[in-house]
């Protein structure tokens, strides 16, 4: 939309039809380079996490080892890719792809900067119900992802119905009117599910108190997010939702593109922007939650990975460079919060919380969201 | 209404609370993992006890219950009245310490200075306490203020929704901050695991007793201040011309405010949610002034706590729910509640 307001009048001798046209692919090109560009950007990202750090790999035997070859002289060097760095880089991938596909769907279908998962409540609920099931009934592995899935929806399904306006303020709320278009139209429910997130971190930290005199490293992946527990099993229930949810929020997000105009001029394209946005918001809330399930809640990498790849697309809303920046972002938080503090290692997610804030902050301050 | 039964009505609203605090007191020393009956109790607190072994069992249990019982009185008292002066002087029915971001503001300072080496004692926690809620008061202050100006195009005060925003911004950073500075010194932060949550568990009637003066004068500041309050209500001009005085009366609110924060949590952590259910509750009883309103504020808040800590202990002994989990629970159900009735325009 601004490339069009910026973009000087060319000089006569081409209609306006061509301009647009050569915008439009220009935009597109845009597009691909910034897709290609971040797809390359991981997989360096991802080849640093594994190869550089505390235990050096070098290239050759790594390619060895997945091959499953002995390295001579060597011997844990198969257990630390294999069992402790391989796993990190692809968890963080896959929970970074997850959040920030679930930040662009909560984007676009509320139509507001800062609607996204973390925001919302729904990871610290996913979070809360995953620790709840653990301390009540020992649950753990697919159970465990089950709960946060289920607490994720939960948490998402609640802060809507509280948003709805009521029969009586019907007419008063909101320019969208009544019901779900009520919801997904006004404010409140940013209110309601801060103060939903908040009841969620309660209950995790209360659950963490009562479990943890002896395991602080489970607190950490709970109450912050980090990758230190992470095992090929969790990422298997990870990249099995990510790989079932990511084509079908890819495409929900497509069909969502005519309520960027609004919802009222949207319904007038012939979309259904309540049925579509409320599919959206439902996959987006799996994804956070499975995306928590794994890693616990990563702070603010939904909420910033969407300004961010639309800053990088020039304005221009895509879920998959969302979903590729924030697994660009989380990969490269978890090698600095592992790496950059010598022997201490920091829960990933207190890496993205510190950084993240600042950012939110600016972005609050920079919105035009009509945020009072 | 007759002058007689305004004073009655004030009168009750003050003394109705003091009544149940009381009984909530003695009901707090005197319950939870050895019960001890009324009287006993209320021997022991005078001092009477005649010295049998039985007796002296149950004398421990009083006396080890009062260190909490009296932090949570001062506690839910300091909160409940921050809450009323942050809602007058912001004019925003949001204003809650831990929902603005004040309290994880204090509680980050509190953190770096230990992690530091400061020394773990009150006056240094105190003043370090303070200048964390005084940062993060004026920074939610001034992004929000800026994302209202962006929003509207004119000044005037921030919106309920930006500062909650902001206010949800610090919170999250500085509790990241905080968890990597318990990561990274676990030695020195160790005892700050259970306080980070906000609880009474801990707390040394000395510490209590020192903090009581700082949060009786901020209390005390804020009753000064209440008739001011109402003008402010009013907006700035209209305020003016009643010849209040808006901008001293908000300084000496948010001062008070935050001093009263500080000293909140440096004696239990972060407990969320009590300056934004008290105020709000009370008002529903429609209160005959705003003095007789923070008078409210201070001894429900301190109801509050109390219950919240008796509630705490006695509902899974031997664990216990920590009070900060306890207000969080029982405060965002009213918050939504809140939402759903717009009290809060957004």
């Amino acid at each position: 939309m601004s490339a069009v307001l910026e973009t000087p009048r060319r000089a006569g001798g081409t209609t306006a039809l061509e301009t647009v046209r050569d915008l439009r692919a220009r935009s597109t090109r845009r597009l691909s380079f910034v897709l290609v560009g971040l797809a390359v950007l991981l997989v360096l990202g991802m080849g640093v996490r594994v190869l550089l750090g505390g235990y050096t790999v070098a290239i050759p035997d790594f390619f060895a080892i997945l091959a499953g070859e002995r390295i001579e002289g060597a011997a844990g060097a198969r257990f630390i890719v294999l069992q402790e760095k391989l796993p990190r880089a692809v968890a963080a991938a896959l929970a970074g792809a997850a959040l920030g596909a679930s930040g662009a769907l909560f984007r676009r279908t509320l139509r507001n900067p800062l609607a996204s998962p973390d925001i919302l409540g729904v990871t610290q609920g996913a979070a809360a119900a995953a620790v709840l099931v653990l301390a009540a009934g020992g649950v753990r592995g697919a159970g465990m992802a089950v709960a946060a899935l289920i607490g994720g929806l939960a948490v998402t399904a609640a802060v809507l119905l509280v948003s709805m306006p009521g029969r009586s303020s019907r007419g008063s709320g909101g320019p969208a009117g009544g019901g779900l278009a009520g919801a997904l139209g006004g404010q409140r429910f940013i209110v309601a599910g801060i103060a939903v997130a908040a009841l969620g971190q309660a209950v995790v930290a209360s659950a963490m108190l009562a479990l943890s005199q002896h395991d602080l490293q489970a607190a950490a992946v709970w109450t912050a997010g980090s990758l230190n527990a992470v095992t090929w099993e969790r990422i298997g229930y990870l990249a099995v939702t990510a790989a079932v949810l990511l084509p079908v929020g890819a495409a929900l997000h497509a069909a969502l593109s005519p309520s960027d105009l609004g919802s009222d001029l949207a319904h007038g394209l012939g979309s259904r922007p309540g049925r579509t946005g409320l599919g959206a918001l439902g996959v987006g809330a799996l994804l956070a939650a499975a995306a928590t399930a794994a890693t616990g809640p990563l702070a603010f990498v939904a909420l910033l990975s969407t300004p961010i790849a639309r800053g990088l697309t020039g304005g221009r809303p895509s879920l998959p460079a969302a979903a590729l920046t924030g697994a660009v972002i989380v990969v490269l938080a978890d090698f600095l919060a592992a790496e950059a503090l010598g022997g201490v290692r920091l829960p990933t997610g207190v890496l993205t919380g510190a950084a993240g804030a600042p950012l939110m902050l600016w972005l609050l301050m920079r919105t035009r969201m009509g945020v009072r | 209404m007759p002058a007689g039964r305004q004073t009655g009505r004030s009168a009750a609203f003050v003394l109705v609370p003091l009544v149940v605090l009381m009984l909530g007191c003695l009901a707090a020393l005197a319950l939870g993992a050895r019960a001890v009956d009324p009287a006993t109790t209320l021997q022991v607190l005078l001092g009477g006890t005649d010295g049998s072994a039985a007796e002296g069992i149950d004398a421990a249990a009083v006396l080890s219950r009062i260190p909490r019982t009296v932090t949570a009185v001062l506690v839910g008292a300091a909160l409940g009245v921050t809450g009323a002066a942050l809602q007058g002087a912001t004019r925003n029915p949001l204003g809650d310490p831990s929902l603005l971001g004040l309290s994880a503001g204090a509680m980050l300072a509190v953190a770096a200075g230990l992690a530091l080496g400061v020394p773990a004692t009150l006056v240094p926690i105190i003043g370090l306490a303070v200048a964390g809620t005084l940062v993060a008061a004026v920074v939610v202050y001034a992004v929000a203020g800026t994302a209202s100006r962006m929003a509207t195009g004119t000044g005037g005060a921030p919106g309920p929704l930006s500062l909650v925003l902001a206010g949800a911004a610090i919170t999250a950073g500085c509790t990241a901050l905080t968890t990597a500075l318990l990561v990274l010194f676990p030695a020195v932060l160790d005892r700050f695991r259970f306080w980070t949550v906000g609880s009474v568990a801990r707390t040394s009637l000395e510490d209590a007793a020192l903090l009581a003066p700082l949060i009786l004068v901020g209390i005390l500041v804020v009753v000064l201040c209440a008739p001011g309050l109402d003008a402010l209500s009013l907006g700035d001009e209209l305020a003016h011309g009643l010849g209040a005085r808006p901008v001293r009366t908000r300084v000496l609110l948010l001062g008070s405010a935050v001093v009263l924060t500080a000293a909140a949590v440096a004696l239990a952590g972060p407990v969320g949610f009590v300056g934004l259910m008290v105020p709000h509750a009370l008002r529903r009883f429609h209160p005959l002034s705003t003095r007789v309103l923070v008078f409210g504020c201070a001894l429900w808040g301190a109801v509050l706590l109390v219950a919240a800590d008796l509630f705490g202990r006695l509902v899974v002994a031997p664990q216990e729910i920590h009070i900060g989990v306890t207000t969080v629970v029982l405060g965002v159900p009213v918050l939504l509640v809140l939402l759903r009735r717009k009290a809060v325009s957004l």
